[in-house]
């Protein structure tokens, strides 16, 4: 090639150079999407592992049912391919504070290891063992504060003590681990099965036997990026040859384990034998107290009778006494009558007896038999009572004086009677002070025997306890060595390599080979376009050559030389192209894509090094394009004759059109309608690249708000029409009874709430026969008539409303779509012992669920209570108070917000609507260069024509309507079949772009065809008006020269 | 006062630096019905003076009077107007629009023309009757200039001008062609002006105004205009 020829390429660039540019931008365009998009999931991945692998992230974590001993870990960093090694603890743990509970999945941190080092976004390091540092950012709760005092609780199933040595910590700083890339902080084995964040203590805070976790780094793996497939085979393999070694340290461990447990099997056995001695003992002390205590009652009910007898005794003494008393006093009294009577009998004289005093001496001698007084006395009496005294007064004398005499006498003995008497009495008192003692002593009997009583049903309670736990024992030692045998017989060893144990790297690499595909679809595309632009120009720009080309071969250049012009103008487009836009991309793109996906995840930042590679790929396939396109165009050119190209080629015939057959629509046709058909049908390739070219704008455009749309609308449907409740409040379920009924008093008895529902929810792995899903919630309702006020189980196509069936699951139609299953197919829960029938498939969009009732749940799983209440709360609730009324109540393990759910996914998915806009200001920018590109070879083409109908007093008007009908129409069909492509398009996408536990809205409003097609029509618009001012410069005098 | 009457046109184009004078005081005036030729060397002004009747282009200074009417001082949209109705304009290479018939290609014309011909009527008189639905690329070059001319006539305009008819055909088909236009300047007493470097051609003009280094060299009257048939060159 020479100089000048050079130059002549030179001179035709800059004289072209709105062509030139346009095959340049359209290049640019393709590059940098292409390159941008293509390089993001490269750069995401190599960002990510430059985070990872700066922090050490071990390669794979190992866990075993059995717990590692340190031979297992000496073993584990022998084998061959293991460069470092980890061995600690870690324990799913409750944090509780005032207005919430956490869960938080605690790991053992040492300063020693170099593996899975934690960066350290505040704070420190802990130093002493009470020391932790924690989560910096743990979702779905109150982040951690430094000097922020936490306190641990284990589940109800198990003892704090044997998991930690101490329960309070204080946080001393907030880290970021490796082991977590994103904000999702995984699964835990306890509470409501969801994770809230991590700590890290010192690993001696655990009390732990053995280890629970062993980290490994691989020797093969290090400098490999993990997001690649490469490490991921790698990995594999070390997991493998890493299982052999577990089968082999598995049953080691397993024979140490039998005999510890064995041992303390036997300890414990012989630690129940001696109990049960004890037990025995303590029975037969029981049994011979309970007879003491018999007799013991025996004899007081003796000793009681005999009070009772003395009693009777004494009542009766001091009734005669009593008695003897009144007599006593009667006898006195009647002596001193008698004494009276005797007294006026002597001076009366009366011849007998007075009866008075016959009466008296009756008394007195009724007196002798009261009191034994003399016999003689009596008998003397008796006679004076007899016989008549009064025969004469001597008699009577002697009679006064006897009497008077006996009456001394029964007087003398009176004081004796009175004495007697006065014993009696005082013996009696003594009697009733003895009499009293013995009640007493009887009543402190009693006491001293109810007292036993109480005593030995104190110990009878304390025997059947000890019974109770005897037999506890029994049944726990035999529980226990059934457990040994099965946990010897299931002791395993899990493998994992970091994918499968942290799930959000898998999940990671998943996205950046989404990000990859995307690249796939829509650069591809831009491609295409771009290298059918580039022909059409090359072509006409060779045909507008054609005389030139023709003298340079009459001037006798070779052929290849005179191709060269065309090919350098090509390529210099396309290398200019390809560089700005890979140079403009690479830096920009990228970080748009990952800012997307940052909320999501959770690295530090995006670097993007440039790279080469790229650059290459995009100059090496745009420079071959077009140099071959270019090529191409002038290859007819050249082979023909010089003296044939400096005539003018003869322009492109007139033809009739198909429509002119069908003469009741031609006839109808205005003339001008007529041209315009004709034009188009004249450059068919052109029309075509034109339809083609504004099909896929539109498409793209269709396209990409239908994704805004999908994704924009699926929070409102999920979080306001699908899960329509307002918050969760999940429960221990085996905390206290009473606990629990407290919490359904708590709930039922608030204000806030309006209704209330129990259900059983879980996250469980859920397979059918192609495919697995590892986090489904199963939902399992008290009652599933009252479901619908909580959940709304819809068929998504038809509205109709689901209802959970007896013998059979509902599940959600994404989960349906990824496990393959149609109604009436079959999945499994977790081991898949059970088959379930899917009965019905419901609308949902985010995560997935399997709706089945509490009985089903039942045969299932095995659990089937409510571990949570879903509630239904007033409008314009206060979540804060309503929370630490909640959490008051000890069962409550957490409470959730539906609301907070959908700002979280709102959040998460708002990212994506940038790639979406990127997607449309591309396509857009697309649209625009291919449209000035074609109208302009359109305009350049005709300019003759165009000039010849000006000279014909065409008002410019006339003449840009001229060829924008032609536009307008090509606009309108491209348009129209862009509309429907683009409806395919989002559904490609949509396949290529959802997350397994994320369904876009498949359905596309019309407000995205009428944004979609008014863009479109305003791009065409401004390249129309663009090209009226083109043409209305064209100068006539055009029309005087021969055609080119 | 004639038909057509310039005077003292200037025109100058500016191309990059230099300045080129294409019109340098012409003056001539043409009456109605005339059948004139504007001859001369290549770059003597010709075109220039065509464009300027034609209403393609302005003049810098001088009047141009048609019908009594200074086209000079006409404004883009009247310029366009003076083309559209007063105008018929034929081509050397006849400017046909490829995708349309001979027909459609008048009608193109009659179209955007008020008071316009039958176009198949005006077909005819070119003698083309025969070949209306026929597409540029199926004539000849002289019936394609035929098309042109009818194209041109159907309009009824003032004027007819011809920039170098025969330019691109052979010598037979070029005296038909001459033939035809003069034909039509008698029979309809059209107007009718055509550009040639052809001298020999001279004598069957009613009026030859020959042009030299952008002016006019030399104006002649032919009282006695022999038909184009006995001509030869």
């Amino acid at each position: 090639m020479k100089n000048d020829q050079l130059k002549n390429t030179l001179r035709s660039l800059h004289r072209t150079r709105g062509r030139f540019i346009s095959i340049l931008a359209i290049i640019a365009i393709g590059c940098a999407f292409f390159s941008g998009i293509k390089a993001s999931s490269g750069y995401m991945m190599d960002s990510a592992y430059k985070f990872v692998s700066g922090h050490n992230a071990a390669d794979l974590r190992l866990r075993s049912t059995l717990g590692f001993s340190e031979d297992d870990v000496k073993a584990l960093s022998d084998s061959s391919d293991v460069s470092d090694i980890y061995a600690g603890y870690s324990a799913d743990l409750f944090i509780t504070r005032d207005t919430e509970n956490l869960i938080v999945a605690a790991y053992s941190y040492s300063a020693d290891s170099d593996i899975n080092i934690p960066e350290v976004i505040e704070g420190r390091l802990p130093e002493s063992p009470d020391e932790c540092v924690a989560d910096y950012s743990p979702s779905g709760c109150e982040p951690f504060k430094i000097g922020e005092k936490i306190t641990l609780s284990a589940d109800s199933d198990s003892d704090i003590g044997d998991i930690l040595s101490r329960t309070e910590y204080t946080v001393v700083g907030l880290v970021h681990s490796p082991l977590y890339i994103s904000h999702d902080r995984g699964t835990s084995t306890i509470g409501n099965g969801s994770a809230n964040g991590y700590i890290l203590i010192p690993e001696e805070s655990f009390a732990y036997e053995t280890y629970t976790d062993i980290y490994l780094c691989g020797e093969s793996l290090s400098g490999l990026n993990c997001f690649y497939d490469e490490y991921s085979d790698r990995a594999d393999i070390i997991a493998e040859s890493l299982e052999a070694l577990a089968d082999e340290r598995v049953d080691i461990r397993k024979e140490e384990v039998r005999k510890t447990a064995e041992e303390e099997i036997a300890d414990a056995r012989k630690e129940l034998e001696d109990a049960e001695k004890e037990y025995d003992s303590g029975k037969d002390a029981y049994d011979s107290a309970v007879k003491q205590i018999d007799t013991g009652r025996m004899e007081l009910r003796e000793k009681q009778k005999e009070l009772e007898d003395a009693q009777k005794q004494y009542d009766d003494g001091a009734a005669q006494l009593e008695k003897a008393q009144e007599d006593f006093l009667t006898l006195q009294q009647t002596c001193l009558d008698i004494d009276d009577i005797l007294e006026e009998y002597r001076e009366s004289y009366v011849q007998t007896l007075p009866d008075e005093l016959v009466n008296k001496l009756k008394d007195i001698q009724s007196a002798y038999d009261a009191f034994e007084i003399d016999v003689n006395m009596r008998d003397m009496l008796a006679m004076y009572i007899i016989t008549d005294p009064a025969s004469d007064s001597a008699g009577k004398k002697e009679m006064r004086r006897q009497i008077s005499s006996a009456n001394e006498l029964v007087r003398s003995q009176t004081s004796h009677i009175a004495l007697q008497i006065q014993e009696t009495s005082e013996l009696l008192n003594e009697t009733q002070l003895q009499l009293s003692d013995g009640r007493k002593q009887l009543e402190e009997g009693e006491a001293q025997l109810e007292d036993s009583e109480k005593q030995l049903e104190a110990s009878k309670t304390e025997l059947d306890d000890a019974r109770a736990e005897l037999d506890d024992g029994h049944a726990e030692l035999e529980r226990s060595e059934e457990e040994l045998s099965d946990t010897i017989e299931n002791g395993k060893w899990y493998v994992f390599t970091r994918g499968e144990a942290f799930s959000a790297y898998a999940d990671y690499a998943n996205d950046c080979e989404r990000v990859d595909n995307v690249a796939l679809i829509f650069p591809l595309f831009f491609i295409l376009i771009g290298a059918l632009v580039c022909v059409c120009t090359m072509t006409r720009m060779v045909e507008e050559q054609r005389t030139e080309i023709g003298t340079f071969k009459a001037l006798g250049f070779e052929r290849g030389s005179i191709a060269m012009q065309y090919v350098i103008y090509a390529a210099a487009a396309s290398i200019l192209g390809s560089v700005i836009g890979v140079c403009v991309s690479l830096p920009i793109l990228p970080r748009i894509i990952f800012n997307a996906y940052v909320s999501l995840y959770d690295f530090p930042d995006i670097e993007t090094p440039f790279k080469w590679t790229y650059l290459i790929g995009c100059l090496g396939v745009s420079v071959i394009c077009t140099s071959v396109s270019a090529y191409a165009a002038c290859k007819r050119e050249l082979s023909a004759e010089p003296a044939q190209l400096m005539r003018p080629r003869p322009p492109k015939s007139g033809r009739r059109v198909f429509l002119e057959r069908l003469p009741f629509i031609w006839r109808r046709l205005s003339f001008t309608f007529k041209v315009t058909f004709r034009n188009l049908l004249r450059y068919k390739s052109r029309f075509l690249m034109s339809v083609l070219g504004i099909a896929g704008c539109t498409s793209l455009l269709v396209a990409g708000f239908g994704l805004q749309h999908s994704i924009s609308s699926i929070v409102d449907l999920q979080f306001g029409g699908i899960l329509t409740y307002d918050a969760a409040v999940a429960f221990d379920t085996d905390a206290e009874i009473e606990t629990l009924d407290e919490l359904t008093s708590l709930i039922g008895g608030s204000d806030t709430v309006d209704s209330y529902m129990g259900a059983y929810q879980a996250i469980k792995e859920v397979s059918s026969e192609s495919r697995t899903v590892s986090d489904c919630y199963i939902v399992a309702p008290e009652d599933i008539n009252e479901i619908g006020k909580y959940i709304n189980l819809r068929e998504r196509k038809s509205g109709l409303k689901l209802y959970i069936p007896e013998d059979g699951a509902i599940i959600n139609e994404k989960l349906a779509n990824i496990l393959g299953v149609k109604v009436g197919g079959a999945i499994s829960v977790e081991d898949g012992s059970r088959q379930l029938t899917v009965l019905g498939i419901t609308e949902n969009y985010a995560n997935n669920y399997v709706y089945i009732t509490q009985k089903t749940c039942g045969e299932l799983l095995g659990e089937s209570a409510s571990n949570s209440y879903l509630l239904d709360l007033a409008d314009g609730f206060d979540s804060g108070s309503f929370s630490e009324m909640i959490l008051k109540n000890d069962a409550v393990l957490s409470v959730t917000y539906t609301a907070d759910g959908g700002d979280r996914f709102r959040d998460l998915i708002e990212s994506l609507t940038l790639v979406v806009i990127l997607i449309i200001v591309f396509s857009g920018a697309l649209a625009f260069v291919i449209l000035f590109n074609l109208v302009t070879i359109n305009v350049n083409e005709r300019i003759h024509e165009l000039a010849t109908l000006k000279v014909l007093g065409f008002y410019d008007g006339e003449v840009s309507s001229y060829i924008f009908r032609e536009n307008i129409f090509s606009t309108v069909i491209g348009m129209l079949l862009g509309l429907a492509g683009g409806v395919g398009l989002l559904k490609i996408v949509i396949i290529f772009a959802e997350a397994d536990s994320v369904m876009f809205d498949p359905s596309i409003p019309a407000y995205c065809f009428a944004v979609a097609a008014a863009i479109t029509i305003l791009f065409s618009a401004l390249v129309n008006i663009t090209m009226h001012f083109r043409m209305k410069s064209i100068d006539m005098a055009t029309s005087l020269k021969a055609v080119e | 006062m004639s038909f057509v009457s310039l005077k003292g046109v200037h025109k100058s184009y500016k191309m990059g630096e230099v300045t080129i004078t294409a019109s340098d005081g012409v003056s001539f005036d043409i009456e109605k019905g005339e059948f004139a030729l504007i001859v001369g060397a290549s770059g003597a002004g010709k075109t220039t003076v065509l464009n300027m009747l034609g209403g393609m282009d302005r003049c810098d200074r001088g009047e141009i009077l048609v019908d009594g009417v200074n086209i000079a001082g006409y404004n883009k949209k009247q310029m366009t107007a003076y083309r559209r109705s007063d105008i018929g304009f034929v081509f050397q290479f006849y400017n046909l629009v490829q995708n349309l018939t001979a027909l459609e290609n008048v009608e193109l014309a009659a179209q955007i023309c008020k008071n316009s011909s039958d176009p198949k009527e005006v077909l005819n008189h070119v003698g083309l009757s025969d070949r209306l639905n026929n597409f540029p690329s199926q004539l000849s070059g002289g019936e394609q200039q035929r098309v042109a001319i009818a194209r041109a006539l159907v309009k009824n305009p003032k004027l007819l001008l011809c920039d170098e008819p025969t330019g691109a055909l052979d010598y037979n088909t070029g005296k038909t062609i001459l033939s035809l236009l003069h034909r039509t300047c008698r029979e309809q007493n059209m107007t009718v002006i055509v550009i040639t470097h052809n001298q020999a051609i001279t004598p069957m003009a009613d009026r030859i105004i020959t042009m030299k280094n952008s002016k006019v060299s030399r104006i002649v009257v032919n009282k006695k205009p022999s038909p184009v048939e006995s001509i030869e060159w």
